[in-house]
């Protein structure tokens, strides 16, 4: 039994599980046939939801570490505390920019100015990207020694590719 | 606790956690969790506890936002500061100055200007919804030029230097760098050689129990008391148009005008009785008549001085209120500042009101008349300016931090009973911080900081009287003066010099117990970029404290082979090598000129390889 499983928390969706499935077949269905706006706009939603999992999970890990160490002297509490916040760089970075542009881009009145604001979504995409396939904190809190399984460069590289598809 | 085992410490260091502190406090052996054994005991889905995270998520968000903008407020004063300070600056000065001098200069004189690029670079990751308010992280720099160019100083500096353009661009890149730059790193130039150093205070951790040599803390614990603004603030635009003085004014005539009120009752009394004495036919004795006459005289030179100050002030005040009123009502959507303005309005009508009765019939009367008609508007006004003010604590948290983290070391140290009481007091201010932010009680505010003060000064007098010392740098000391038989000891008691040379850059880290120097070299042929060297400034000061943490480490500690050692050192000191690896260097002119965001005159020297700067230590170790 995993510490997932013993403290009750979802399973870790994975790129094949059943979740992202249905989230790949519910892209694929609209890839064709709805307009690219309301591609786009679906696919801000969906970054939206990966970057609500990602909080999810990080909450979970920083929950999951406070919980083990919670009879620990206050100043190494302080310090944990402290080292726990270093965590929400990873979504203050790979953060809601992305779905506002592909908002913007949606909702934009004509051709010219969609393609404008997607170069901005492109470079905001390709940032990310950077972040979770190259920046150490991820892959810091992927190998967590807490048993919390957080899979987040997994989750965020989905999401990515999910929304590079659309742009 | 469940026991922290070695990969679970590894990986909380990882987050820059000092785990070091858990070793201080003796395992309690009643745990439950005793042996390693996870033992979670609530469920992180339950309803209650995600509400818990929720709120504490949001909680964080709030307090990074608060202190964003608490920040950001002083960030925009203090650019506005440097731009005041070299308007003023006597030509003659700025004549002689450079682009470096004027930076070094504003640099020391405004400190929190040298942190900004690195505050604005965090602060849009961390605050993303501030992004659009933030200044540019070249800020500083763009407020320096453009204030000098303004003045025509640069003109003057190219004419000075018989147009050496090699001078004026190293200036100007040095400059660059200085103002993007953390304050304490220095820059120079030698040869066509970059150099920037900083130097840090060493890091003092507590080694595991019962290994603390009896020589331990020969010169005394270590406690840091050196942030001693603990102001808290409001800042608000409005005050510029609100005289707050102005109601101090009105309270001081009215004490004045009760004064007068009784030096002519004085006056009075003494006119009764000579004026009876001379009724029954008394003698009146010169003294009698003396003492009228002075009463009189002290009354008539009040009441004139009382008639020109309600002169003065009424007219500083009919401005001010105008102007506060117009400031109040200029926003239309703004419902509640209209609201105040119009209520200010019908205040300042009434206090016309009272000061016509006052000048058609000057009396003591109705200059309090006067006086409490004024006091009712400008109170209210200076309500409105604090409700709809930002309450600016960051300094007072600053120092609070640094108090609570000097009431740590002396719960460690033993002083439990004294510490005990401070850390309630600290404790106390900290919840009541809260209720000024939400109140914004002035009153409440002054009360806090001279608490702080109290709880201070206690601190220094039990340090004093403790024979400690109190210095920088708020943790525990031991590593400094311990042992001698501990590999780790004598290394960092020593000094051990790491170097690493490259093709971008070299570097030189010298570390002991007394502090440590870290410096980078580059050539200016090939600059390299700045937010490469504040990565690779903040990635160094990060690992230079793991060392120093390494004499916390039960395992490091039991390490006697000196090759071991060296290895182990060199492992904690690897990642300084792999961010000066990252590091972007600039090889064209044009690059240059749009990274740092000045023009090049002139050819820009040509690039070359830094030797690593001198080591100071005789054991070096080169990676």
């Amino acid at each position: 039994m995993s510490l997932l499983q013993a403290l009750k928390l979802p399973p870790v969706p994975t790129p094949g599980s059943s979740a992202a499935a249905n989230q790949a077949a519910v892209a694929g269905k609209t890839a064709g046939a709805a307009p690219k706006a309301e591609r786009l706009l679906q696919a801000a939603e969906a970054w939206r939801q990966t970057h609500g999992q990602a909080n999810e999970r990080i909450t979970a890990l920083k929950a999951a570490v406070k919980s083990h160490c919670a009879d620990a002297p206050p100043a190494l509490l302080q310090e944990i505390e402290k080292g726990l916040v270093k965590l929400d760089e990873v979504l203050n970075t790979v953060d809601h920019r992305l779905a506002d542009s592909l908002a913007t881009a949606g909702k934009a009145a004509d051709d010219g100015n969609r393609k404008a604001e997607l170069r901005n979504a492109k470079a905001i995409l390709t940032e990310y990207a950077n972040y979770v396939t190259r920046g150490p904190l991820v892959a810091h809190i992927d190998q967590n020694p807490f048993g919390v399984k957080t899979g987040l460069q997994p989750l965020l590289a989905a999401g990515l590719t999910r929304a590079a598809k659309v742009i | 606790m469940g026991t922290i085992t070695e990969a679970q410490r590894k990986w909380l260091e990882g987050l820059g956690v000092n785990t070091g502190v858990a070793v201080a406090a003796p395992a309690d052996e009643d745990s439950p969790t005793k042996g390693g054994e996870t033992k979670p005991n609530f469920d992180l889905n339950s309803p209650d506890m995600r509400r818990v995270i929720m709120a504490g998520l949001r909680d964080q968000e709030e307090k990074d936002k608060k202190e964003a903008e608490q920040t950001l407020v002083k960030m925009n004063q203090a650019l506005a500061d440097v731009k005041a300070y070299l308007l003023k600056m006597p030509s003659e000065e700025m004549q002689k100055a450079s682009y470096v001098a004027i930076m070094d200069a504003v640099r020391e004189q405004f400190p929190e200007v040298a942190g900004l690029s690195q505050w604005v670079k965090d602060t849009s990751r961390k605050v993303p919804g501030l992004s659009g308010k933030l200044p540019s992280p070249k800020a500083l720099m763009n407020v320096v030029e453009s204030t000098v160019k303004a003045r025509g100083a640069e003109l003057g500096w190219s004419l000075s230097t018989g147009k050496n353009l090699g001078t004026v661009n190293s200036d100007r890149l040095l400059a660059a760098y200085m103002s993007e730059l953390p304050s304490g790193v220095s820059v120079k130039l030698e040869g066509g050689i970059v150099k920037l150093s900083f130097n840090g205070a060493a890091l003092m951790v507590a080694t595991p129990a019962g290994e603390v040599d009896a020589s331990a803390g020969k010169g005394g614990p270590s406690v840091s008391l050196k942030n001693n603004d603990f102001s808290i603030q409001v800042s608000n635009d409005g005050w510029k148009e609100f005289d707050p003085e102005l109601r101090g004014q009105w309270q001081k005539i009215s004490d004045e005008a009760t004064t007068v009120l009784k030096l002519r009752a004085d006056r009075d009394k003494a006119k009764l009785e000579l004026e009876s004495k001379k009724k029954k036919g008394e003698e009146i004795k010169a003294d009698l008549s003396a003492d009228f006459d002075k009463r009189e005289a002290e009354f008539n030179l009040a009441w004139k001085k009382l008639q020109e100050q309600v002169k003065v002030t009424a007219k500083a005040t009919e401005e001010r209120i105008s102007a506060s009123v117009a400031y109040l009502k200029k926003d239309k959507n703004d419902e509640n500042s209209v609201k105040a303005g119009i209520d200010a309005e019908v205040d300042l009508k009434a206090l016309q009101g009272k000061l016509k009765a006052y000048y058609d019939t000057p009396s003591i009367e109705a200059v309090l008349q006067v006086t409490a008609a004024a006091d009712r508007v400008s109170a209210k006004l200076e309500l409105t300016a604090v409700k709809s003010g930002v309450v600016v604590t960051a300094s007072f948290e600053k120092a609070l931090d640094e108090t609570k983290a000097a009431i740590e070391v002396m719960l460690r140290e033993g002083k439990t009973k004294i510490a005990a009481e401070l850390k309630q007091k600290a404790d106390d201010l900290s919840a009541k911080l809260q209720v000024v932010h939400e109140t914004k009680d002035l009153k409440l505010a002054a009360e806090l900081e001279k608490t702080l003060k109290d709880v201070r000064g206690s601190i220094e007098v039990a340090y004093t009287s403790g024979k400690a010392t109190v210095i920088g740098g708020a943790d525990v000391s031991s590593t400094g003066e311990a042992g001698g038989k501990v590999q780790i000891d004598i290394a960092l008691k020593d000094g051990r010099t790491f170097t690493s040379e490259g093709d971008k850059l070299s570097f030189t880290a010298n570390v002991s117990t007394k502090g440590y120097k870290f410096e980078v070299a580059f050539s200016m042929g090939e600059p390299v970029e700045t937010a490469s060297l504040q990565d690779l400034f903040k990635d160094a000061d990060r690992q230079i404290k793991e060392l120093y943490k390494l004499a916390g480490d039960k395992g490091v500690r039991s390490i006697e082979d000196a090759q071991a050692l060296k290895a182990k050192m060199q492992e904690v000191m690897a990642p300084i090598k792999e961010s000066a690896a990252k590091a972007k260097t600039l090889k064209k002119k044009s690059e240059i000129a749009a990274s740092f965001g000045f023009s090049i005159e002139g050819e820009w020297p040509v690039g070359g390889r830094a030797p690593p700067p001198a080591g100071v230590f005789s054991v070096k170790i080169a990676f």
